[in-house]
């Protein structure tokens, strides 16, 4: 494994290791749990391309845009590896260009103006994506020792090839964001924004997925409490199941 | 000035359109814009296209019309919940996250969403905004209009009549929900493993392949009363109580077990077979019905000219078979004729209310963005790609095609609607088959059942596809059985773009990039025809604006890209 990186390392990315060390023997009991991660992960990865393919379209920089594009494009490659593999380890991965989570907005779109990406929003857009891989690259590498110990070398391999890239995107983003942030001070500054910036969609990320099942439960007991009397009024406008016969 | 903004969302292919003095200046569907295909969502990035597009800002709107009535289309989805009461109460947790949590409020959202008071909002009639949209956008001057789709705010069909002068009629006959061709389509096409409101134009593809031997038990499942209502046996569908697929128990039981989404298509393996045979008689059986429906129409209506829209007038097989079979002396589809044309539509229909008069028919179909060639250009240098310009790119094109090569195509203004009509285009040789083969597995890395589409001139149109161009030719939203080729050309010239069943799906054009290079085809002796499909990788849009252009041609196996006089090749 490669140890020197240019780029910092902070605590909240070291801490978003522990999670994935605490989960990994649920995660990783069975073969279709591993295959179901692995989806998850070819989803983050194909959102994670159109972030960067709507950023490629809205900076001023050719030269930018070209490397949010070549970026786009590993996105998309490692998309793919998590999905096949997820289909080797017998889970039917579901068709990701036309099933993204749209309820869930474009994270670019909530930090930047439709039209175009000005200085201050291009170096938190780059902020942001460089904590985003700088975090993936860290728990890939945790989950590559648990791989290796799990006995599934297929999966550790795969997780280590798309760590290398990890690390190429976390070092030329932190490159560009020293350039455009104005120096090493202000874009640590703004990767203290990026990591601020997580707290409140997270909160609602856990708020979302506690409450949803809730929600769920009281709508189908409203359906229950409410569904005897609908019924009863609409009885005589119900109409056969069955066509007469031809 | 008058300025109207009509918006399509919530549902699949989200759109907006502006018109200006009742002529469409910008539309464009949300996915070609936010890269996620058929987007749903609510389309600002469109809508703040459209505004600086034509150089305004939402003050200057007139009004905002969205497609649909948001709480009669509520209302329907809640009372049918409670009507199918109590199985589908799984259903009901979705419905009501869904129409409460942001469906209902839609026109509050398209007032933020496009700068204007709350009061300048209005809402349409998902059913009104298809006929509005298939009636003016052709150069009728009146017209029978049928729209077919899944369903809308209750409507799932409905026949009108038009006129330039009075206007939409009220509908001469109409099917409410659960009764639905779109939804009977969609049903099969889950059962096959394809992906509703994605998949069908795949199961179209499919059909070719098969034999039609469950037509008479599948045609019992749908059918069309002598009033033009259509009727199905709601045993076999489960849209109205499941939440994902549309199919019943019963159909398994009586068709087959359902395939897996995703499983690679071996056609000559007997159970893919059987499931193309089964493609094969759902598609005759709702040709059937469109036609009795076409049939009714004509008779209640007594016109010449049949526009149509909805998610079913995509299906170009069907639409092949209405112009031919229906006694129409005319048959018109708009590009874009599913949800996101009803963004044109709505505001059509606003237009004539408001304003006493018609609009304009729509001129041509390139009404998205146009494509910035000095940022294609700079990008190409970013990537290290070979960057000339050149007077006579057209020349280079059509010699590239000459040598067997594929070449994308980006000029001009994009095109509205799902097909590629010579501005978001990969161009390629229509013959041999290998072409098909190579570009299917190569570049589009899709179903290999999957045809490709023929281009031509106006004027070679009867002599290479049997028949001068038609209504349904300019868009490509038609089919034509393809001829034998002409003497002293290869017999295999159009096999690249002629299906299994010896039909194809052509477009004519009569000025243009395209017909230029197709001119230099025919200096050079060959056909003047090219394969014209969408510029496009798999599961994504359409690209549209240089960065998606420029990325697509770095990571394809395409020969060439070609933005307007700029010519990228790889080094």
């Amino acid at each position: 494994m490669q140890e020197s990186v240019a780029f910092p390392r902070g605590i909240w990315t070291l801490l978003a290791c522990v999670p994935v060390a605490c989960t990994a023997p649920f995660v990783h009991a069975s073969p279709w749990l591993t295959a179901r991660l692995f989806e998850s992960f070819a989803r983050s990865e194909w959102e994670s391309m159109l972030d960067l393919r709507e950023a490629a379209a809205r900076t001023p920089s050719a030269e930018r845009a070209a490397r949010y594009l070549a970026h786009a494009a590993d996105e998309v490659r490692h998309t793919r590896m998590f999905a096949k593999r997820a289909e080797e380890l017998g889970h039917i991965a579901q068709d990701l260009g036309g099933r993204i989570p749209y309820g869930d907005p474009s994270r670019v779109e909530a930090r930047v103006a439709p039209t175009g990406l000005g200085q201050r929003e291009e170096v938190d857009f780059l902020a942001f994506v460089h904590h985003g891989e700088a975090r993936a690259l860290a728990q890939l590498e945790t989950r590559i020792a648990i791989l290796d110990a799990a006995g599934d070398p297929r999966s550790a391999a795969l997780c280590r090839r798309v760590a290398e890239d990890e690390r190429n995107h976390a070092t030329y983003t932190w490159e560009l964001l020293v350039d455009l942030a104005g120096g090493p001070s202000a874009a640590r500054r703004a990767l203290l924004r990026a990591q601020a910036g997580e707290v409140v969609p997270l909160w609602r990320a856990a708020g979302g997925t506690l409450t949803a099942p809730l929600f769920s439960l009281l709508a189908i007991a409203l359906y229950f409490v409410a569904g005897p009397f609908a019924a009863l009024s609409l009885a005589g406008r119900r109409e056969p199941e069955a066509l007469p016969p031809q | 000035m008058n300025a109207i903004l009509g918006v399509s969302a919530l549902f699949h292919d989200a759109a907006a359109a502006l018109l200006i003095d009742g002529e469409v200046v910008a539309a464009v569907a949300e996915e070609r814009l936010s890269r996620k295909k058929g987007d749903p969502a609510l389309p600002k990035r469109a809508i703040a296209w459209c505004l600086a597009e034509a150089g305004i800002t939402g003050d200057v709107l007139d009004a905002v019309v969205f497609h649909e009535n948001p709480i009669a289309r509520a209302s329907r989805v809640f009372v049918d919940c409670f009507r199918n009461f109590p199985e589908s109460f799984r259903q009901f947790p979705v419905a009501l996250r869904e129409e409460l949590g942001s469906k209902l409020w839609v026109l509050d959202e398209l007032a933020a969403a496009a700068g204007v008071p709350r009061e300048q909002v209005h809402a349409g009639d998902h059913h009104a905004s298809h006929a509005a949209y298939a009636f003016y956008a052709s150069a009728a001057d009146d017209a029978a209009v049928l729209t077919v789709d899944g369903v809308g705010e209750r409507l799932s069909t409905a026949g009108y009549l038009a006129s330039r002068t009075s206007g939409l009629s009220t509908p001469l006959f109409q099917t409410n929900f659960p009764h639905s061709l779109g939804l009977f389509y969609a049903a099969f096409a889950a059962l096959l493993g394809f992906e509703i409101n994605e998949g069908e134009y795949k199961f179209m593809g499919l059909a070719a392949f098969g034999e039609p031997r469950f037509k008479a038990e599948i045609a019992k499942l749908a059918t069309v009363t002598a009033d033009g209502s259509v009727r199905l046996d709601r045993r076999y569908f489960a849209y109205e109580t499941g939440t994902s697929v549309g199919y019943s128990a019963r159909m398994i039981a009586e068709f087959g077990e359902a395939r897996q989404p995703g499983m690679p298509w071996e056609l000559g393996d007997a159970r893919d077979r059987r499931y193309a045979d089964l493609a094969a008689s759902v598609q005759e059986v709702l040709e059937d019905r469109l036609l009795d429906l076409a049939r009714i129409l004509r008779k209640k209506t007594k016109s010449n000219t049949l526009c149509i829209a909805g998610g079913v007038a995509l299906n170009a097989v069907a639409i092949g078979r209405l112009v031919r079979e229906s006694g129409f002396e005319n048959v018109f589809v708009p590009p874009g004729a599913d949800d996101a044309g009803s963004a044109i539509g709505a505001a059509y229909n606003h237009y004539v209310r408001t304003q006493g008069v018609a609009p304009k028919p729509l001129r041509d179909a390139f009404l998205g963005p146009a494509i910035d060639r000095q940022r294609a250009a700079a990008l190409g240098e970013a990537f290290g790609l070979s960057v000339t310009r050149s007077d006579a790119a057209e020349a280079y094109v059509a010699r590239a095609i000459a040598a067997g090569k594929i070449v994308a195509l980006a000029t001009g203004r994009a095109e509205f609607g799902p097909r590629a009509l010579g501005h978001r285009s990969l161009l390629a040789p229509p013959g041999p088959a290998s072409v098909r083969e190579a570009l299917n597995r190569a570049v589009k890395h899709r179903e290999p059942f999957r045809p490709f589409a023929p281009l031509t001139r106006d004027e070679d149109a009867a002599g290479w596809f049997g028949a001068p161009p038609d209504a349904t030719t300019r868009f490509m939203t038609g089919l034509r059985h393809v001829p034998p080729v002409p003497p002293g050309y290869p017999e295999d010239a159009l096999a690249a773009v002629t299906h299994v069943d010896g039909t194809a799906r052509l477009q004519t054009v009569g000025e243009g990039f395209v017909y230029r290079v197709l001119g230099e085809l025919a200096a050079l002796g060959l056909p003047p025809v090219v394969l014209n499909t969408s510029l496009n990788g798999r599961r994504e849009p359409i690209c549209t604006r240089a960065e998606d252009v420029v990325a697509f041609f770095r990571d394809s196996q395409v020969d060439a890209l070609v933005v307007e006089d700029l010519i990228l090749t790889r080094r």
